[in-house]
Order: C-alpha cells, then sequence, then structure tokens
C-alpha cells in the first residue's frame, strides 16, 4: 500500500503525466467532434459498443471525469512541489535563477562606498528593487519578481474554472419551453434527457412575439413579451431578444428560436355545390355535421406547409359506418392543376370522401411561438472569475519579465573591482540591453 | 473601385512581394529585401483601404457592421492580421527571412478566395445571433491567435528546413534562433487563443444560454489550446526544444486550420461560417 502511495503521489508530481492527459483530452475531444454526441435510438454491432464507453455523451463520461479529476489533482500537486522555491526567490531569500545569464567584469578608479550607492541608485533607477544583504562586498536586486509567481495564478485559475465546470454540470439546469402567443407554461423540458419535464418555481406567460425582417426576407430580431407570475400575482415582466437574457429568480431566459404554427382553421363543409356549414376549430377538436347526430368529425392535425403542398388539415369523419380519415388542402386547386388524378389514386387526399360531403380548408390562423431556453448555472460565476484569473496571470507570465542581478565588489590597488552576473528568464540579447543600460546610468 | 477588385490587387502585390522576398533570401540582395518589404507595406495598406471601403459600403446597403462576419470576410481578416503581424515582426527583428515563409501563405489564401466559386463575397446583414458587442473582440483575439500560429507555423518549416543538407539551410538563420522566436511568437498566440475561447464563452453565456457547449468549434478551439499549452509546458519543464517544439507547432497549426474551416463539415451552432 505504501509503495502504491509512493507510485501514485509520483504520477500527482509528473510532467510527463500531464502531457499524458492533456493528450487525453485532445483524443476526447476528436471522438466527441466525430461521434454524434446523441445516442441513436437502435443500437447495434459499433453503435452498442460506442454506448458502453459512454461515446454518445462522452464530456459527460465516467472516463472524462476522472481525466478532468485526475488532471485537476497532477496541476495542483505540480504547483505545490514547484511552489515554494518560487516563493523563496520572490520574496529575494534565495538568489534568482534564469535561463539565460550574462557575466560582466568591470574594473573602476571610484572607491567601493561611491560605486556601490551609484549602482544602487541606477538600478532603483531601472525599476529594481534592492535585496538586503548580509554581506558588504555584495548587492543582489531584482525586477519583475510578480512574473515567477504567474504561473501559480494561472494554475489557480484553471482548478477553480474545473470546479466551475462541474458545479455547472451537476447542478445546473438546462430546458427549453416552447410558448404561444398568449399562453402560459410552468414546466421546461430537460435537454438530452428524453423528454424529462422540470417544473419551474414560476409561470411564463407569453404577451408578445414580435418578429423583424430584412429586406431579403432573413430574421433582423425577435423578441418576446414576457411576463412571470407566482401564483396569482405579477412578479417581473420584461422582453427577451437574442443576445439579451433576462434574469428571473435564478434563471436566465433566453431567446433561442422561434416558429409560426397553425393554430385555428376554417373550414367550409359542401354537400354537392351547396354550402351547409362552417367551422372554426383548432388541433383536437371535434364537431358535428349539419342533420347528422351520430357521425363526428375530429380536426387531427394542422400543418402550414404539408409536403410542399401548402396548408393543410388532417380530418377523421367517425360515422357509424365506419372511420374516414384524410387531408384536407388550401391550395386544392392548384394541387389538381398540378396532378390531375392524383384524388382517385390517394384516397387520403380526397376531400370528398366522406359522402355527400365535401370539405373545403379555407384558411388558418397562425400564431407565433416562442422557443426560449430556460437556464439556472450556479458554476457561471465561478467561471467567470477563473477566466479574470487566468487572463491576469498569463499577462503577468509573458508580459513582466522577470530580472536578477547579482553583483560583488572587490577593493583593488586602483579603485574597485566589480563582477556582476544578471540572469532573466527569456531573451539573451534583452539582458545585455538591460545590463548596457545600467551601467551607461553609472558612468553618466 | 469595389473593395473586391482592391482584394485582387493585394493577391497580386502579395505574390510579387513573396517573390522579391525569395529573390532576395537567394541572392542575398538587401535591394531585393527592401523591394519586397516595401510591397508588403503597400499591399498591407491596400488591403487595410479595402477593409475599411467594405465597412462603409455595409453602411450603404443597409447591413452596417464590421466585415468580419462571414467565410469571406474572416479570411480578408486572416490575410490581413497575417501580414500585419508579420510586418510588426519584420521591424523588430529586422530580419528579412521569414517573409518567404509567411507571404506565400497570405497570397494562397487570397488567391482561393478569389477563384473559388463556393465563397460568397456579398455583404449579408447580421442574423440575431451575430448582433452583438463581442462579436470584434472574439474574432479579433481569435484571428490575432490563427495569425500568430500561422507565422509560428512558417517558422516551424524554416527550423526544418535550415537543419536539412539542402543548400537552402545554408542562407538561413540559426535553429536556436528560429526557435526561440518561434516560442514567442507562439506565447503570444496561446494568449490571444485563451482571450478569444473567453470572450466566446461571455458571448455564448449571453447568446445560447451556455458559455460552453461542446460546439465542434468549442472543442477544437480546446484541443489547440492544448496541443499549445502541451508545447509551452513540454519547453518549460521538460525543455523540449527545436524538433519537437516544431513539430508540436505543425500540429497545432493542423488544429488550428480544422478549428477553423474543418469544423464548418460538421454540424454545430457556429454553423453561420460556412
Amino acid at each position: 500500500m505504501k509503495k502504491f502511495n509512493r507510485l501514485f503521489l509520483s504520477l500527482l508530481t509528473s510532467v510527463r503525466f500531464t502531457v499524458i492527459l492533456l493528450s487525453l483530452i485532445a483524443i476526447i475531444g476528436i471522438v466527441g467532434t466525430f461521434v454524434p454526441q446523441e445516442e441513436p435510438p437502435f443500437l447495434s454491432g459499433l453503435s452498442r459498443v460506442f454506448s458502453f464507453l459512454q461515446f454518445y455523451d462522452i464530456f459527460h463520461s465516467f472516463f472524462f471525469y476522472t481525466v478532468m479529476g485526475l488532471l485537476t489533482l497532477n496541476l495542483v500537486f505540480c504547483s505545490l512541489q514547484r511552489f515554494w522555491p518560487s516563493w523563496d526567490r520572490f520574496r529575494g531569500r534565495t538568489a534568482g535563477k534564469g535561463k539565460y545569464t550574462v557575466k560582466k567584469f568591470i574594473t573602476t578608479t571610484l572607491p567601493f562606498e561611491v560605486i556601490r550607492e551609484e549602482m544602487i541608485s541606477s538600478l532603483r533607477k531601472r525599476g529594481f528593487r534592492i535585496i538586503p544583504s548580509r554581506a558588504d562586498g555584495e548587492l543582489s536586486a531584482h525586477k519583475g519578481q510578480i512574473s515567477l509567481l504567474g504561473v501559480y495564478i494561472v494554475h489557480i485559475g484553471v482548478v477553480i474554472l474545473i470546479l466551475g465546470a462541474l458545479i455547472s454540470s451537476l447542478w445546473g439546469i438546462d430546458g427549453y419551453v416552447d410558448i404561444g402567443e398568449g399562453e402560459t407554461v410552468e414546466t421546461i423540458t430537460i435537454k438530452g434527457k428524453e423528454g424529462k419535464v422540470w417544473r419551474l418555481p414560476f409561470q411564463l406567460h407569453l404577451d408578445r412575439f414580435d418578429v423583424e425582417f430584412y429586406e431579403n426576407g432573413m430574421p433582423r430580431q425577435y423578441k418576446s413579451y414576457l411576463s412571470v407570475l407566482k401564483g396569482n400575482s405579477l412578479i417581473n415582466r420584461g422582453t427577451v431578444l437574442v443576445n439579451h437574457p433576462m434574469k428571473v429568480d435564478g434563471f436566465n431566459l433566453y431567446q433561442a428560436s422561434y416558429a409560426q404554427k397553425p393554430d385555428f382553421a376554417r373550414i367550409e363543409i359542401l354537400t354537392g355545390k351547396e354550402k351547409v356549414g362552417e367551422v372554426k376549430a383548432k388541433e383536437g377538436d371535434g364537431f358535428s355535421l349539419p342533420g347528422e347526430t351520430k357521425t363526428h368529425v375530429f380536426l387531427l392535425r394542422l400543418e402550414a406547409n404539408f409536403m410542399q403542398m401548402g396548408p393543410a388539415a388532417k380530418l377523421a369523419v367517425k360515422a357509424p359506418g365506419g372511420e374516414y380519415v384524410f387531408w384536407i388542402f388550401q391550395n386544392i386547386e392548384e394541387i389538381l392543376a398540378d396532378n390531375p388524378g392524383i384524388l382517385k389514386q390517394f384516397k387520403i387526399l380526397n376531400p370528398s370522401l366522406y359522402r355527400p360531403y365535401t370539405f373545403v380548408l379555407k384558411d388558418m390562423e397562425a400564431r407565433y411561438f416562442s422557443g426560449l431556453q430556460v437556464r439556472s448555472d450556479p458554476g457561471a460565476p465561478l467561471v467567470g472569475i477563473a477566466a479574470i484569473i487566468i487572463t491576469l496571470g498569463l499577462v503577468i507570465v509573458y508580459f513582466i519579465t522577470y530580472r536578477y542581478i547579482y553583483v560583488q565588489f572587490q577593493p583593488s590597488s586602483t579603485g574597485t573591482d566589480i563582477f556582476i552576473t544578471i540572469t532573466g528568464l527569456r531573451n539573451e540579447k534583452r539582458i545585455e540591453n538591460e545590463l548596457t543600460r545600467l551601467l551607461r546610468g553609472i558612468q553618466a | 473601385m469595389t473593395e473586391t477588385k482592391i482584394l485582387g490587387i493585394v493577391t497580386f502585390i502579395y505574390f510579387v512581394a513573396f517573390a522579391s522576398y525569395l529573390v532576395s533570401l537567394v541572392f542575398k540582395s538587401p535591394f531585393w529585401g527592401r523591394l519586397a518589404t516595401s510591397w508588403t507595406a503597400v499591399g498591407f495598406l491596400s488591403h487595410t483601404s479595402a477593409f475599411v471601403l467594405r465597412w462603409v459600403r455595409s453602411y450603404e446597403v443597409g447591413a452596417g457592421h464590421v466585415p468580419i462576419t462571414n467565410f469571406f470576410e474572416s479570411l480578408v481578416f486572416l490575410v490581413w492580421t497575417i501580414v500585419g503581424l508579420y510586418l510588426l515582426i519584420e521591424i523588430r527583428i529586422k530580419n528579412r527571412t521569414l517573409g518567404t515563409f509567411v507571404l506565400p501563405i497570405a497570397f494562397l489564401i487570397m488567391a482561393y478566395l478569389s477563384f473559388s466559386p463556393s465563397i460568397d463575397s456579398t455583404i449579408q446583414p447580421l442574423i440575431p445571433a451575430l448582433q452583438s458587442n463581442w462579436l470584434t473582440s472574439h474574432v479579433l483575439t481569435c484571428f490575432l491567435a490563427y495569425s500568430a500560429f500561422t507565422v509560428a507555423f512558417g517558422l516551424a518549416v524554416m527550423y526544418f528546413l535550415s537543419g536539412t543538407n539542402y543548400s537552402i539551410a545554408l542562407i538561413l538563420p540559426k535553429q536556436e534562433i528560429i526557435d526561440e522566436l518561434m516560442y514567442q511568437i507562439i506565447t503570444l498566440g496561446f494568449v490571444f487563443l485563451t482571450l478569444g475561447i473567453f470572450t466566446g464563452s461571455v458571448w455564448a453565456h449571453y447568446a445560447w444560454g451556455s458559455y460552453w457547449s461542446w460546439d465542434p468549434k468549442e472543442t477544437w478551439s480546446l484541443i489547440t489550446w492544448l496541443i499549445y499549452a502541451l508545447l509551452l509546458h513540454g519547453r518549460l519543464m521538460r525543455n523540449w526544444r527545436g524538433k519537437r517544439s516544431a513539430l508540436l507547432s505543425f500540429i497545432g497549426f493542423f488544429a488550428v486550420l480544422f478549428t477553423y474551416i474543418g469544423v464548418n463539415f460538421l454540424p454545430g451552432l457556429h454553423s453561420y461560417l460556412k
């Protein structure tokens, strides 16, 4: 067990392990983009294997959570292991270390005390912080030392980000709802969970829906006017537009889509050429025929554009002698002109199927339905904070340069000998330039 | 003159600039080098004017938006950032070798734009999802990242050529210098990609109701980010220099290409870029 613990710890502090984990996440990402993230209704062969491996919901799979968990641990352990040496350097307790070092030896006629003061003031002018030292004959200073801590800031940010994402995926609610103009809803359908319904702690009423179009017919903007009710009292009222969500009671409402769906149909009933009645009905409604009490007609479906043939309604006539189901079309004359004989060919398209009546679809009243996405995401604020921390950390790491300088003074017969070592993390040339500027400051 | 005509001329100028860089490299001629830089600068300025012109014209046709909202416009903008970034680097490092490797990429993309019949260059009004203040900052940061990675790819090619036994190796800078420059450019690209992903997330939070939806473009931007993160960590922690860095820069560039173009063939939320 002890051996295992030690092995696990060495794995967690290993950068090679980080490389493996990062590669695994990349591979999971590749799988997740090429395998559709929705399980097919029927499984067979390969799809059964994919389903077993959770490939159809790979970003919520056990494997993915495990990899992310290990990455978080690896990040924390690696950072902890390397943090204290960086901290000591940041505080000036240990000598700076860098990839690039430039050494220089100069000699001057000035006495030690004078050149030392000159050096200190020149370093200060260039933005260096003098590190107090015990010995008189040496001097050390650094600047941009916050850069040493930047990487830990980034890593803290990444850990917070993963934590926020975890909270989002565990406790977030992501659903959608279609509301017709004038309708009230209080449940949403949860995404990706096969029609699982979730009850909202409030009711949503769509007062009005507006769409504006460009000249070429593209939608310019669409807008839902919503009232939010709790019990019978209005608690909020507002508009939701694409890119402008509305906040209600911990939930965000987003304008996702819209549709125009037929609502009511006006149907004329004829016997021969003579009009004997007219009804206005919506889906599911039933009505009886004039003069017949035992026969009922039901409006089964309304379609704004059925099979490219325009507005259509599906009727079922339930008569004592049997049931007749057929479609009627608003543009029946054009359809007949284009396809003569189609009524004889397909019974289901014949509006005179139930004799002696003929049903005529006069028109439809369409209604707008607003597609709203309803989300509650308790992880989002944490993710936002993480993004700010990571950005800040990256700027500190890459745009602030760390320099450490160490100077030794040695009194000589003619004045003072000076040994200078300057070190930094990036770019030899720039370190040299820094040194040149420092010395120029002294000579002046 | 319409901006598409100007862009046609710009394409030609970039080709001339590339040829001049090549001549200057092969014959070690500073004169041709200065000529190449001048052509690049002229091309860049004309490119800028075409960009501005299209922006202005978009108001005339009633669309009114920064021209970075479809595939055509985004490619034009990408080349603009690539050439701009290259010019900055040239001024900073005072070396023109890189031009031979970056300008052909700029030229090829521009040529593809003018000759591909499938690319729609008309100005379209914005669909509701794109009407956001985050559009500019998101596209700008992402494209600065893309262009930095493109330049880094050019440097990776240079790196491999410089290591060969062919005579071209003799006229290229030393591998260590290329390696260092590549690292710096990738650093820049990495920071911008991070910002691009974050600005995109904020925007997605307001537009789609979710800061991250594993949309193919999002996923591939993360893959790209991971590849360059790997490169940076390998370099700092395990001293992966030279060949490994250049190889990862190669792979990273293909991830960039896939993020930018490849995912358009997969269904997803970023589909308006088709």
